[in-house]
């Protein structure tokens, strides 16, 4: 008798179904299944005992199901990887090669082309496959995923919590439409407002006309089915939740805008200041919200709902410290001063720098806070060098620092090295003069302009034929993205729309070549895209360009 | 049937233009960096230092091919092999150049291809 069957004689007889423990409310079920699936922590707080290759013993909160099964439990096919669904939707179904019906829909389509076929799963099988990793055909899956022993009680919940997973049409979703929205903090520059609009709104438009087109052409509409699957037939609306007033009442009038019209999803969305509140508020109701234009995005490792571009202004702190780090043999003993401007965005770049610095173990910067409204003066720059004598000095302010910086140069006791932020000059920072080019480096979270130029015709594309220099260029490139990125996504998800496994197929998209940035990349619960950062210097001559310093990504 | 595709996968990513709106045949050279030195140049800079800055000089020269590709309807076209660029290490605190090793191209609007790009 082989081994499997053995196994599988035993665990029929010894894994009691699970059927017989009393359920906790459905709330709980959706707290501690979710700890136990995401977490591999059972009710009790205990790690979730797990065996691989049937008896080596794992710590559960190492193999959890979703960092398989993913968020949405809807499994994913990767190159040679076949993780299936393990939604109760899917595995209360036969599967097998061809469902009429659902040729183009993944979780099922997918999987029967890869896996087995097999019954629906009940209560009592799903509980020895879980328990003993044996299906209900008797085929082991102990070679590719854990066994877990469970309490009856755990077991119930756990199976109960699976039933929840993407079982329901998450809102927004119609039939036959998919509702966005976008969220406009009032007081946002209008100029950037429509500039982030304007590509979702093109998207949007585009993806309306189709489904149009398809309605009355038999052709479109076949082509659109095999290509997009039910997706094709779909129209989509974008809305505007306009925030107004105070932040701490944003939350009250976000849930106002949910209840009415709520979202599959939120769309980009800007703000002139914080965003925590929308972060948390979608944070909360589990709604995706796919790259607010922001500049000080909320830095969480376990948030899950909000995707950012980048870590925001903080990163070119970040990437100011690590160029400094490469060179730090040169500094030695001699200080660094950062001359932060009092408000988000000097605090920011100033945190970004300090984490990094003491990150790579170095004496932290001499940090001077000049309050804000006050201009910077040349005075003021003369005492912040004269008692420190730094190798370095850092200035996280706008363009008036440049002229005070100008007279700072002729002193002799000037600093080696200049460190300040090209975002945030704007387009001052290439009048600089040349006397200052030398010692200036610019922080640079950007492809430098001249070659973001070969990205010009997809980014304007989104335009549909309007006149460009109306639009803030990084903010439409931004939405550009934003509006690709989707796109692919839907487009892969085909019929299965959930938010968290809208969240979970962006996580498995490769690295993109977008405008704007170097590289974006997704990745598993990774929320930041953009990663990296230049160090610039201004080249010589009327005109100069930004010359790089560093690689994007600084090591 | 094939500008149906095209229209379907527009819709839904808003792809690039594409017709080419410059010219073929203005080009720009690229270098896809292979390798480095430092070169203290008589500055009497420290070798170990130059060498590890030398590394972040020359890779920030360095083309990403892909970034010329995706861009829409560029090629690029290989002039030399492994040739060597001397820059200026441009660091306040140490003199001397770096000495890069380079595959040069030359990068320009392509005149055929004019498709969407791959993934679409
Ligand atoms: C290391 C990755 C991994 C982990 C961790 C993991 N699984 Fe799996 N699971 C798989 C793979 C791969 C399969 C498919 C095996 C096969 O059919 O050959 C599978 C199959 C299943 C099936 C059967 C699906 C079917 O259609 O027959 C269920 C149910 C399941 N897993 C649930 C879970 C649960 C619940 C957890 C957490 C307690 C979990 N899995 C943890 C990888 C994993």
């Amino acid at each position: 008798m082989s081994r499997l069957l053995i196994w599988t004689l035993l665990l029929l007889t010894l894994s009691a179904p699970a059927t017989g423990a009393v359920l906790p409310s459905a709330e709980e079920i959706q707290r501690l299944g979710a700890r136990m699936y995401r977490e591999g922590i059972l009710p009790d707080g205990q790690a979730m005992k797990a065996f691989v290759s049937n008896d080596v013993a794992v710590d559960g909160t190492a193999f959890t199901c979703v960092s398989c099964h993913l968020r949405s439990g809807l499994g994913s096919v990767e190159g040679e990887v076949v993780t299936p669904p393990t939604n109760g939707r899917i595995l209360y179904q036969e599967r097998k090669p061809y469902i009429k019906g659902k040729e183009f829909v993944p979780s099922v389509a997918n999987y029967a082309k890869y896996l087995p076929v097999r019954p629906a799963y009940t209560d009592e099988t799903l509980a020895t496959l879980i328990s003993a990793g044996v299906d209900p055909t008797g085929r082991s899956v102990l070679s590719v995923m854990p066994r877990y022993e469970l309490e009856d009680r755990d077991m119930a919940i756990l199976i109960a919590y699976l039933k929840t997973l993407s079982d329901r049409p998450s809102p927004g979703v119609g039939k036959q439409e998919i509702r966005f929205a976008t969220v406009i903090v009032e007081g946002s520059d209008p100029v950037a407002v429509e500039s982030m609009v304007t590509p979702l709104q093109f998207s949007v438009d585009r993806k309306n006309s189709l489904a149009k087109a398809a309605g009355v052409n038999e052709r479109v509409a076949r082509m659109g089915y095999n290509m997009l699957g039910d997706l094709h037939g779909y129209t989509f609306t974008l809305t505007r939740w306009i925030l107004k007033g105070d932040p701490a009442t944003w939350r009250a009038q976000l849930e106002e805008y949910d209840r009415k019209e709520p979202a599959f999803a939120l769309l980009g969305g800007i703000s002139p200041g914080t965003w925590e509140p929308v972060h948390r508020f979608c944070e909360e109701r589990g709604i995706p919200d796919l790259f607010p234009v922001v500049d000080d995005p909320v830095l969480s490792d376990t948030d899950w709902y909000t995707h950012y571009l980048s870590r925001g202004v903080r990163q070119e702190g970040e990437a100011a410290a690590r160029y400094l780090h490469g060179m730090v043999e040169l500094i030695r003993d001699r200080a660094i001063v950062q001359v932060i401007r009092d408000g988000r965005r000097g605090r920011a770049l100033a945190d970004g720098f300090r984490t990094v610095w003491a990150e790579t173990g170095h004496t932290p910067a001499v940090d001077i806070v000049l309050p804000a409204g006050e201009p910077l003066t040349a005075e003021a720059l003369r005492q912040a060098v004269a008692g420190h004598k730094p190798a370095v000095l850092i200035l996280w302010d706008d363009a008036g620092l440049i002229n005070p910086l100008g007279e700072l140069m002729a002193d002799p006791s000037r600093p080696g090295m200049i460190v300040a932020s090209a975002t945030w000059l704007g387009s001052a920072a290439t009048t600089v003069p040349e006397a200052l080019r030398a010692p200036l480096f610019l922080t640079w979270p950007y492809r430098l302009p001249q070659d973001d130029k070969r990205y010009d015709i997809a980014a304007r594309k989104v335009l549909a034929g309007k006149r460009p220099d109306k639009y803030d260029q990084v903010i439409l490139r931004q939405s550009y993205i934003t509006q690709d990125v989707l796109g692919r996504a839907l487009m892969m998800m085909r019929g299965e729309f959930y938010r968290d496994f809208l969240l979970d197929t962006i996580g498995m998209m490769e690295d993109m070549y977008y405008p704007l940035y170097e590289r974006v990349s997704f990745g598993p619960g990774q929320r930041y895209a953009s990663k990296g950062c230049y160090i610039v210097q201004l080249g010589k001559g009327e005109n100069p360009q930004f010359e790089k310093r560093s690689e994007w990504v600084i090591q | 049937m094939k500008a149906a595709v095209l229209i379907l996968a527009a819709a839904l990513l808003g792809s690039p233009g594409l017709a080419a709106d410059k010219p073929a045949g203005e080009g720009e050279i690229a270098y896809i960096v292979n390798g480095y030195r430092y070169d203290p140049a008589g500055s009497g800079g420290d070798p170990d230092t130059g060498h590890s800055l030398c590394g972040t000089r020359c890779n920030a020269i360095s083309a990403d091919s892909v970034d010329y590709m995706m861009g829409g309807g560029w090629e690029m076209r290989k002039l030399a092999a492994d040739r060597e660029i001397v820059i200026p290490l441009d660091n306040p605190f140490m003199k001397g150049n770096c000495i890069c090793t380079v595959d040069e191209f030359l990068a320009r609007r392509s005149t055929r291809n004019q498709t969407v790009r791959e993934g679409q």
